[in-house]
């Protein structure tokens, strides 16, 4: 259930809003997740041959979460939802709760617009579009890498990704200084540096 | 309809736009690829060492069924992964070429790439942190006043050992980077200081920053 107009300040607007393709998406885990549990049932029935019980069990029992994880997936799926509003970048995710995300306009490093495998079999015009913040994951060894916000999967890719774009140009510039009252061109930066004066 | 104009807002400019030269983007990791043809010839003599030519055919000689063989012969295996990966990649390269853009417009840097489907990255001019060009051994011999720009824009990765390193956006085997890269910098410069506040009506001077504060 879309729960994001809950959480929107007074006056905020919604200029799109969406959820992931279900094709693509639980395609996606599916492939994964029946990769998994095939190669542990398989290992499950060979220590079971085998006389080792104790494997056997633990190899059934990781198997087994894997055969439901597709279940879990479709209850997160039910929660997803993303809202692009005039001030903002909602996610909202979850399986019992409802969790929210949000990334201001003017945080934006850099947006992406990925069409992969899947999107071309499955997803029709199906896309990941991903925007970089500056968030990082931390690796095992004290290194860290930049992870996006990602709206998975979504219907117009292009086109959502050309309003985003727009979007958040247009916010983030008007944070800066008002987008009325700039004058039409642009002559560039001349002005001279003069320490003495 | 091109696909570019698909996510070009109606009243974006492109200011320039260019493609990478062809060699020098198919060979730009000529080193792998150098490491992945010797690797396929070490692994191609072993094989051959193994077989004979009978009358036309071919026979198998007689391996030792010994522990040693099957790890050897695991090794090998090992080895021929990044082998055909490394003498394939120029190809890989081939085909990302054909949807590959650069582009440069008055709001934004856009990069088209992709080989299944075609791929976009943009950030705004503001972002840009640090320039770089890098004319390589592979542009001075494969190309034609080719080099590449590479863009810090705060993206981080995991490099050795973990640690965090840049990761540079790479306009790369483009002709003429210098000049390019002249035109980013300026660019990026006159939007950026747009953006926080419009050129138009700056003053002429700026006698540095004396404001004082009042505690």
């Amino acid at each position: 259930m879309n729960e994001i107009k809950n959480i929107l300040s007074s006056n905020e607007k919604v200029i799109w809003e969406g959820k992931p393709k279900f094709a693509p998406y639980f395609i996606s885990q599916l492939a994964l997740f029946t990769c998994f549990s095939f190669v542990l049932i398989v290992g499950a029935m060979i220590a079971a041959a085998d006389g080792q019980i104790g494997p056997s069990i633990l190899f059934f029992v990781l198997g087994f979460i894997f055969v439901i994880s597709p279940i879990i997936s479709y209850l997160y799926y039910r929660k997803i939802y993303y809202a692009i509003t005039d001030k903002r970048i909602i996610f909202q995710s979850g399986i019992i709760g409802t969790d929210f995300n949000s990334v201001d306009f003017d945080k934006i490093q850099s947006l992406n617009v990925n069409v992969g495998l899947i999107d071309k079999l499955f997803g029709g015009n199906t896309g990941t579009i991903s925007a970089f913040s500056g968030l990082v994951a931390y690796t095992g060894q004290g290194g860290s890498v930049s992870v996006p916000h990602s709206l998975i999967f979504v219907e117009d890719a292009y086109g959502i990704y050309e309003k985003l774009k727009k979007v958040s140009h247009d916010i983030k510039t008007d944070i800066e200084y008002p987008n009325d009252l700039r004058p039409k061109t642009n002559s560039g930066y001349n002005t001279g540096y003069n320490s003495k004066k | 309809m091109k696909q570019i104009d698909k996510i070009l807002n109606k009243d974006e400019k492109i200011i320039w736009q260019g493609t990478p030269q062809l060699l020098p983007f198919m060979f730009k990791n000529i080193s792998y690829f150098f490491i992945g043809l010797i690797l396929s010839i070490f692994i191609s003599l072993i094989i051959y060492s193994r077989i004979s030519f009978e009358n036309g055919g071919l026979k198998v000689i007689e391996v030792l069924d010994t522990p040693f063989t099957y790890l050897f012969g695991f090794i090998i295996f090992l080895f021929t992964i990044p082998a055909v990966f490394y003498l394939f990649e120029p190809l890989y390269f081939l085909l990302l070429r054909k949807n590959t853009l650069y582009i440069f417009t008055d709001k934004r840097v856009l990069i088209q790439s992709g080989v299944i489907g075609i791929d976009y990255e943009s950030f705004d001019y503001d972002q840009i942190r640090d320039l770089e060009v890098n004319i390589t051994l592979v542009d001075k011999i494969f190309g034609k006043n080719s080099g590449s720009i590479f863009i810090d824009i705060g993206k981080v990765t995991a490099g050795r050992g973990g640690r965090a390193i840049p990761a540079y956006l790479g306009l790369e085997g483009i002709t003429n980077p210098y000049a390019v890269c002249e035109q980013l910098k300026k660019l990026s410069y006159n939007l950026k200081s747009d953006e926080k506040f419009p050129n138009e009506k700056r003053l002429k001077e700026n006698s540095g920053y004396q404001t004082e504060i009042k505690s």
